[in-house]
Formats: C-alpha cells, sequence, structure tokens
C-alpha cells in the first residue's frame, strides 16, 4: 500500500512537473489537420526527417503501427479522428469492422467473412493475438459461448 | 423447425417478422427519436453558433447502420445501429477541443440480446493545448503510451520536454463492459522517451491497475525505434508483468528497403502464456484453457515488391514454435491493384497447424470501383478446412456494396452479403447505411 502510494504520488508529480515545464523545442503537432491533403498510404519519410517521418504507411503497416500509435498518438491523431481507431480497438463494440468498411475492401480488417468457424483454429494457433482486444473488454457476445 | 407465436403469425414467416418489426420500432422507435433529437439539437447548437463570436470549428459524423439477418436459432432480427461523433475545435479562440463519440443499438426485429436497447460511450473529453508541445486532456479517453493501450474516465497530460526528452502521465478508472467480471477502481501510469528525431527513440511506461486483487495488474515496458540509415527501420516493444514477475511479450521487426520497390521486414516475438494472460475476463484465456506453461515464439517475415505503380505483390511466412504443443506455419501471398477509383486484390494463405483440426487454407479476391458518385465492391472469401467443422469442410463468403453520394456530404449504401459455412447451410445479410458530415468552420 505504501509502494502504491508512493508511486501515486511520483506519477502525479510527473504530470504536474510536465505541465509546468516550459518547452523551447515542441515536438507535439499543434496543427490540428495535415496541411497538405494526403492520399492513401501516405509515406510520411519522403518529406519528414523526423518523429514524423515514423509514420510512413507502409504495406505491413497494419501490423506493425502499434508499435507508432504507443509511441507517438499525438501524430496519429493529425490525420485521424479517434473514432477511426476506436472501430477497431473498442472497449464495447458489436460490430465487426468488416461490417461498417464493407466498401473498403482493400483495407486490412479482422475477422471477415465467417470468422466462427475460422476463430476455433486462429484461437488455440495464436490466442494472445486474440487476447489484445478481447481478453478484458469487448468480451459480452464471446461469453455466449465461452462461459 | 417452424413454431406458432402468439401473434397468430407463423413464426419465420415475413407476415410473423413484419408484425414484430412494427411492435418493436414502435418502442424502439421513441428511445432512438429521443436520443437522436438530443444529440442532433446539441449538434445544431453548436453549428448555429456563430462562428466568429467563438471561433470554433465544429464538425460530427453520423454513421446509421441496419442490419437484418438471421441468427443461428432461427430469429428475424433487424438492429439499428447509431455511431455519432462531434467534435469542436478552437473553443473560445482558444487552443481547446470537446471531442464525443457514441454509438447505441435499438433492435427493430426480433429479440435477439439481453436488451433491445444498447449504447456505449466511446470516448467525451476536453482537450487543452497548454502550451507549445504539452497537452492535457480529461474524460472519458484512449490512452496509447508505451504498455498502456487503455480506455479510461480521468486524465491523460503529455509534454515534450525539449527536442530529447518526453514525458507522458495518466490516471483515473478504467473502462469496463458492465457483464464484465471484474470492476477496477483505479488505473494509472506513464511513459518517458528519449529520442534523437529521424535517429532513434526510446521509451519506458508503467501501468498499474487496482481493485479486486484478481483483477490487479502491473506492467512495465520499453519501446525502441531505430533508424540508423534511411533505408532501415527497427522498432519493437517488450513488456513485463511485474505483479506475477515475468517477461509477458517481446515483439520487434525490422524493414530494410535497399531499393525503393522493395522492402523486406523480418519478424520475431514470444508470449510467455503465464505472464501475458494476466487478469482476464474471458474464460477462453483463463489457466484452465490456456497451459500457463506454454511459451509460443513466433518468427517471419514479408517480402513485398512494387512491380508498377499500380501493381503490388506480396510473400509471408510465419513460424510459431511452441514449448510444449506442435509447431505451425503460416504462409502466403497477395496481389494489390490500384489507381484512382479502382482497386482489387487476390490472396492465398495456409495455416499449417500441428494437427489436421489446425489447418486451412484462405482464398480472397476483391474489387472495387468507383462511377462519379457511385462505388462498387465485391469481395469473395473461401476457406477450406482440412477436417470438417459441424460437418463442413468449407465456408465461402460473398459480398456485395452499392453506395451513392445522394448529397455532398451525405452517402447511402446497401450491402448485400451470402455465406455458406459451418454454422450455416446458407445466411444472407443485408446491411443498409447512412453516412453524413456536417461541419462549420470558424
Amino acid at each position: 500500500m505504501k509502494r502504491d502510494r508512493i508511486i501515486k504520488i511520483l506519477t502525479l508529480g510527473v504530470l504536474f512537473g510536465s505541465l509546468a515545464a516550459f518547452s523551447a523545442y515542441a515536438q507535439l503537432p499543434t496543427v490540428k489537420r495535415h496541411p497538405i491533403e494526403l492520399t492513401e498510404n501516405p509515406i510520411c519519410s519522403q518529406c519528414h526527417a523526423d518523429k514524423w517521418g515514423e509514420m510512413s504507411h507502409t504495406p505491413e503497416w497494419d501490423r506493425t503501427h502499434q508499435f507508432s500509435a504507443t509511441r507517438n498518438s499525438q501524430v496519429c491523431a493529425v490525420c485521424h479522428r479517434e473514432s477511426f481507431c476506436a472501430d477497431c480497438h473498442p472497449t464495447k463494440e458489436e460490430l465487426k469492422p468488416s461490417q461498417k468498411y464493407g466498401s473498403s475492401p482493400e483495407r486490412f480488417m479482422p475477422h471477415r467473412g465467417d470468422y466462427l468457424a475460422q476463430h476455433k483454429i486462429d484461437g488455440r494457433i495464436n490466442p494472445a493475438a486474440c487476447f489484445k482486444c478481447h481478453g478484458r473488454n469487448n468480451n459480452a457476445r464471446c461469453k455466449a459461448c465461452h462461459k | 423447425m417452424w413454431k406458432n407465436n402468439p401473434s397468430g403469425f407463423r413464426r419465420g414467416s415475413t407476415a410473423a417478422f413484419v408484425h414484430q418489426f412494427e411492435e418493436r420500432s414502435g418502442l424502439a422507435s421513441m428511445k432512438i427519436m429521443r436520443l437522436f433529437l438530443t444529440a442532433t439539437l446539441a449538434a445544431l447548437a453548436l453549428c448555429s453558433l456563430p462562428s466568429d463570436v467563438l471561433a470554433l470549428d465544429v464538425s460530427a459524423d453520423s454513421r446509421t447502420y441496419v442490419i437484418f439477418r438471421e441468427t443461428a436459432d432461427e430469429k428475424s432480427i433487424a438492429p439499428l445501429y447509431e455511431y455519432l461523433d462531434l467534435n469542436a475545435e478552437g473553443i473560445a479562440g482558444k487552443d481547446v477541443s470537446l471531442y464525443v463519440s457514441g454509438w447505441l443499438r435499438a433492435d427493430l426485429g426480433e429479440e435477439w440480446a439481453e436488451d433491445d436497447f444498447e449504447t456505449s460511450l466511446s470516448y467525451a473529453y476536453l482537450d487543452l493545448g497548454l502550451r507549445p508541445g504539452t497537452k492535457l486532456s480529461l474524460g472519458r479517453l484512449y490512452v496509447f503510451e508505451g504498455v498502456a493501450s487503455e480506455q479510461v474516465d480521468g486524465l491523460y497530460a503529455k509534454a515534450d520536454l525539449s527536442q530529447w526528452f518526453g514525458v507522458a502521465a495518466f490516471g483515473g478508472t478504467p473502462v469496463e463492459e458492465e457483464s464484465g467480471d471484474i470492476q477496477s477502481d483505479t488505473l494509472y501510469g506513464g511513459r518517458v522517451y528519449h529520442q534523437w528525431p529521424g535517429l532513434y527513440s526510446i521509451g519506458l511506461s508503467y501501468l498499474k491497475q487496482s481493485g479486486d486483487s484478481a483483477d490487479a495488474r502491473e506492467e512495465q515496458g520499453i519501446d525502441v525505434w531505430v533508424r540508423p540509415v534511411s533505408m532501415v527501420d527497427l522498432q519493437g516493444q517488450s513488456a513485463y508483468n511485474a505483479e506475477s514477475s515475468g517477461w509477458m511479450s517481446h515483439s520487434y521487426n525490422v524493414a530494410v528497403s535497399p531499393v525503393n520497390s522493395l522492402r523486406l521486414i523480418a519478424a520475431y516475438a514470444m508470449t510467455d502464456y503465464e505472464h501475458y494472460f494476466a487478469a482476464p475476463t474471458l474464460s477462453a484465456f483463463s489457466p484452465t484453457v490456456i497451459d500457463p506453461r506454454e511459451e509460443v515464439t513466433e518468427a517471419g517475415g514479408i517480402v513485398d515488391y512494387t512491380l508498377s505503380p499500380s501493381l503490388g505483390a506480396s510473400l509471408e511466412y510465419k513460424n510459431y514454435h511452441y514449448e510444449l504443443k506442435g509447431g505451425a506455419d503460416y504462409y502466403g501471398g497477395e496481389l494489390r491493384y490500384s489507381r484512382t477509383g479502382y482497386a482489387a486484390g487476390l490472396s492465398a494463405h495456409r495455416m499449417d497447424g500441428g494437427e489436421k483440426d489446425l489447418k486451412y487454407s484462405r482464398y480472397r479476391a476483391y474489387a472495387s470501383k468507383r462511377l462519379g458518385k457511385a462505388g462498387m465492391v465485391l469481395d469473395l472469401l473461401n476457406v477450406d478446412y482440412d477436417e470438417e467443422i459441424l460437418g463442413t469442410s468449407n465456408a465461402f463468403t460473398a459480398l456485395a456494396a452499392l453506395d451513392y453520394e445522394v448529397a455532398e456530404r451525405a452517402t447511402a449504401g446497401i450491402d448485400l452479403e451470402y455465406s455458406e459455412n459451418p454454422n450455416f447451410d446458407s445466411e444472407f445479410k443485408v446491411l443498409l447505411k447512412f453516412l453524413y458530415r456536417f461541419s462549420k468552420g470558424a
């Protein structure tokens, strides 16, 4: 308990300390939207040599974007509304992402088609992939069978 | 099997469906109308405010879906979903923004869920840009910082202390499904990072969730990104479970682009089941199902080649190596074609598990075309299972989608999906959708 309290105090201290700090080199974007209209799958490194260049939407982006998102989520927000992230990463949801994006077949979407049968195999091969989204939340419908 | 119902209509008949649709839609429509009215009035109120006085940008997105389908127990259901996003930026001419998003479901057909009306608030927070390089968010929000990919009711602050260092911290009550077995009290953590912009970044993150002893989580993580030369990218993350005192996972990949048209990716991941599946709320991830003694290592790669500005191809392979069970291989390839107003793709993949009931082949072909204001999609997906599931060795799905821009900011569409799979001899779904965006700028 004492350790928890110390950690809480330290966390709050970092929080308020960071709020009070002056930044001479503003890295967080102060623009709300990308100033130039982008095509799909932009290669940010073509123009940016700094942290913005880390966000290139290369072909494997759908499988690696979590690394960039957990480092620079504020950069994601320049182009994407947070509801776009919530479509695939909700706490509570009833529609599959592919149902909302049926008109975008080129996008990588989990659970296309009949996944009920296929998940019995994928879940045994790699349950960690399922756990990321359904381990603690967004699993009310799973509980119909997994009681 | 068909059974009579109290309405006098033969269950499963079109007349029964229409009767129940009218009954349930009457009740549901009251709730829908109240919510729609409230949300619409709020949006209109914001949009009608003189933008030059308040100096704010207001936008909203509405996505409405109605799905007609039959459940496995032969219920004809028609849930209506409404997704609404509201965004107000530059409030009072300051760097203050408000973001709200949520959805509701109302059942217009037969009862199929526990409640015929469901709602969810995805996020609702105030965003304050305090100084250049600092940001504070208050409300229900998402946090993506290192080991934390969470939704909390609380606050989230982030600041670049200099060109080289930055910090982030968050705290509050975790947002959990009402049906969750675990209800935590607090969730907090943060991340500190050091970077050389454009060259490398290294971060340390921390998360603690507390409440009942069963749902306690304490995780620590390290994340790295390195670009030693312009053609090489290395990134990844390792996560440590401080509750169980063990590494949960390591996940890293390196991408090399020796020439513009070629990209080579090597990936490695390790998951230790004992430490990774912490505090689950689903029995499928409990220690009685997931053997905590198991550890899996994934290793593989992707070769992606751009044949022309419109055509690309990729091959991928991944091996799963288990400490206890037999291994598995996943491999396949894809062709992609895209140009303005047109996209198409072909793919074939094979999952080769250690046992016959863990093997399948997956094939997909899709094409989409835009003609002026209209768009159309055809998407075919076929999965062949080496061993039958419920007496069927194949799952086939065909999707045809049409949409039309009925106005500058409004699109209406319909998706027709047909499937034959182990759970349905034949399954037909219809999804109607209406998308509308309205905005007012400063």
